[in-house]
Order: C-alpha cells, then structure tokens, then sequence
C-alpha cells in the first residue's frame, strides 16, 4: 500500500501531542462530541429530524439535545414541541412533569402518548428575537435491552413556564432517528437543534 | 464527523472576598455556554448572571424551588438574571447560557441548583440580541462566595 498523502485540508479538526511520553501532554479525547447541527432558515419546517444514528452506537452510550425554539402558531405567546424515536407514532410513550408557572408549582402525566415533551415554543405574541431554550438527554439511546427514557429541562419566560419532564418509550430498540415536532406551528428561521453523543466506559 | 466540545474555557477557585466574578473577550467561536459552580457562600442568595454589563432591567425570570417544608414558583424582572441558590452549606449551580454569540436571538439561560436544603431551577431571558462578550457571575445582595469555592466557565459548539 502506498503512502496517503496528507493535505492542510485533511487536518481540519484536530490536538496537536507532542509524544505520549510519560511528562508530556495528557492524550484526553473528548467524551462530549458535537454530532450535527440543523438550523431553520428560510423556509418553515414543522419537524426536524435526525436519522442514521445507529451509525454511533459503537462510540457514544447517550445523547443530547440543545435547542431553541419558536413557531408559527399565529395569534399565541407560545406552543410546545414533542419528539418521536424511530418513527414510531404508536402509543408508546409516557411523560410526568414538574413544572412552575411563575405563580404555582404543578405535576402530570401523559400515559399511552405517541409521542414525549420536548420542550415549549415561543410564538408570534412573544417579543420578537424571544426563542425558547431546551436541553434534553435521552439515556441509554443505542441499548437493545432497554426502553428509552429522556430528560428534559425546558421553560420559557413569555407564558412563564418552567420545569422537568421525563419521557419513556416502551421500546427495546436502539435508536436510530429523532423527529423533533411542532404540532401547533411550524419552526421560523433561527430555531436551533444541535446532536451531541456522550461517551461511557 | 463528530466534533470534540464541552471546552473548558476558564476555572477560577475563590478566596472567600468576592462577590462577582467577570469573565471578559469570551471568545464568539461556541454556540453556548455553561457555567458551573462548586461551592458555598457566606449568606443565602442568588448566583446571578449579568451580560455585556448591563445593569438595566432587561432581565425576565421565572423561577420555582422547593426545598423540606415548601414549594414555589415566581415571575420577575431583575437587573441580573438569577440562575440558582446557595448559601453556607456546599451547593452545585449549572446554568446553561444558549446561542449566546448569536445577533438575532434573545438570550436565555436555564439554571438549577441544590444543596442539602434547597432545590431550585430558573430561566432567564435577556431582552437584547448583542452577542455576549462579558459575562459577571455575581451573588445578589452583596454576599460573597466562600474560601474554595470554584466556578468554572466552558463553551459548547454547535
């Protein structure tokens, strides 16, 4: 086999290590990793998806999401976004919540849902630049013996809303797609979904 | 191909005499920011964040805790954005700051905090669209973070 040749432009993304000699630099790969990114511009879109992810189940054990939202949903301060795994929109899904309102403190349940909470959405009675942030992690995502569980912290000042969710998919499956919906609009430009996988050992 | 991130841009460990941290020229290369706090402080309070050092009332906040004998939530405008609570006893503070280079997007933070007494979550929106390049992590009232406590300051790309 001959020599590959490298190029500047085959070195993108990289640390530079002297030598892993004892006394030098300490090789330490990430374990939270970046995996995509899907923002909304231009066009409206009511769902995002992010598909083929079983592509990295041999490297990373779960997986986050980071958003910020906003909609269509004329007429509202706001609405909220559900997900979906692997297209299933069976009802398959259960939630609990703990949630403030900025005046009380509240809890629920969804049982036999098609779908989980995913966050809340801002909307055109909202100020304008006002978007709804999201972290979510869904544990375990690539296991073949578990069902999925999320967590979700999410809330928004514009309808004064805040709180925990958790989700549950009552499927062994490993993931390989999230669809990120909103049932009640569609996302505007500047809404953000960003992938990462986290490592384990 | 996956991009290595959770960067740690800054740790700083605290002598007991300050009420406000400042970390200046953040660098605009992230999509967000978390911060993290280890520690304690002499009197209850409020690690609040303040952006590009503005101290107008520009900050909304929606806040709900509970701690052995109550629960509750409230709704204000402050001139910091209050992200968790803690006092003498060891408390850890997360905030998470989002698309905070962006220009066309409000900013939003979502804090939780615990300690042995109180758990408390918040968010906060920052009604101005300015990338954020100075961001004061101080303790509301004056109050000051305890010998040892550290606090530590990481981007996240996206």
């Amino acid at each position: 086999m001959s020599p590959f040749p490298l190029t500047s432009t085959s070195l993108l993304d990289y640390n530079r290590y002297l030598s892993l000699l004892v006394g030098n630099t300490t090789y330490s790969p990430s374990s939270f990793d970046l995996l995509a990114t899907t923002t909304v511009t231009g066009a409206t879109a009511d769902t995002i998806t992010f598909s083929n992810l079983s592509s990295y189940s041999s490297t990373y054990k779960h997986l986050q999401l980071r958003m910020v939202m906003r909609d269509n949903r004329s007429g509202y301060t706001g609405s909220y976004a559900r997900l979906r795994f692997n297209n299933d929109s069976g009802s398959n899904y259960s939630v609990h919540a703990l949630y403030g309102t900025g005046s009380g403190i509240g809890s629920g349940s969804e049982i036999n849902s098609t779908s989980v909470h995913a966050g809340e959405i801002n909307a055109p009675n909202a100020p304008s630049g006002a978007f709804a942030p999201a972290v979510l992690d869904i544990l375990d995502a690539f296991s073949t013996n578990k069902n999925k569980t999320t967590r979700l912290f999410a809330g928004t000042v514009n309808y004064d809303w805040l709180g925990l969710w958790s989700g549950h998919w009552r499927s062994t499956a490993a993931v390989d797609s999230i669809s990120i919906i909103s049932p009640l609009g569609d996302f505007v430009t500047g809404c953000r979904f960003s992938l990462y996988g986290l490592k384990a050992v | 191909m996956p991009t290595p991130t959770y960067t740690a841009l800054a740790t700083v460990t605290l002598g007991g005499s300050d009420t406000e941290i400042i970390f200046s020229s953040i660098p605009q290369s992230y999509r967000d920011l978390v911060v993290v706090i280890g520690g304690s402080a002499n009197a209850g309070t409020s690690p609040s964040l303040r952006f590009n050092n503005d101290s107008g009332s520009n900050y909304n906040i929606v806040r709900m805790y509970a701690n052995a004998s109550t629960y509750s939530s409230q709704s204000f405008n402050a001139t910091y954005g209050s992200v968790g609570f803690m006092n003498t006893e060891k408390s850890t503070v997360v905030a998470h700051i989002m698309d905070y280079s962006a220009t066309d997007k409000h900013k939003t933070a979502l804090g939780r905090s615990s300690n042995t007494e109180t758990l408390r979550l918040e968010i906060v929106r920052w009604a101005n669209t300015s990338a954020i390049t100075t961001l004061e992590v101080r303790m509301d009232g004056g109050s000051l973070y305890s010998t040892g406590t550290v606090m530590s300051l990481y981007g996240i790309a996206g």
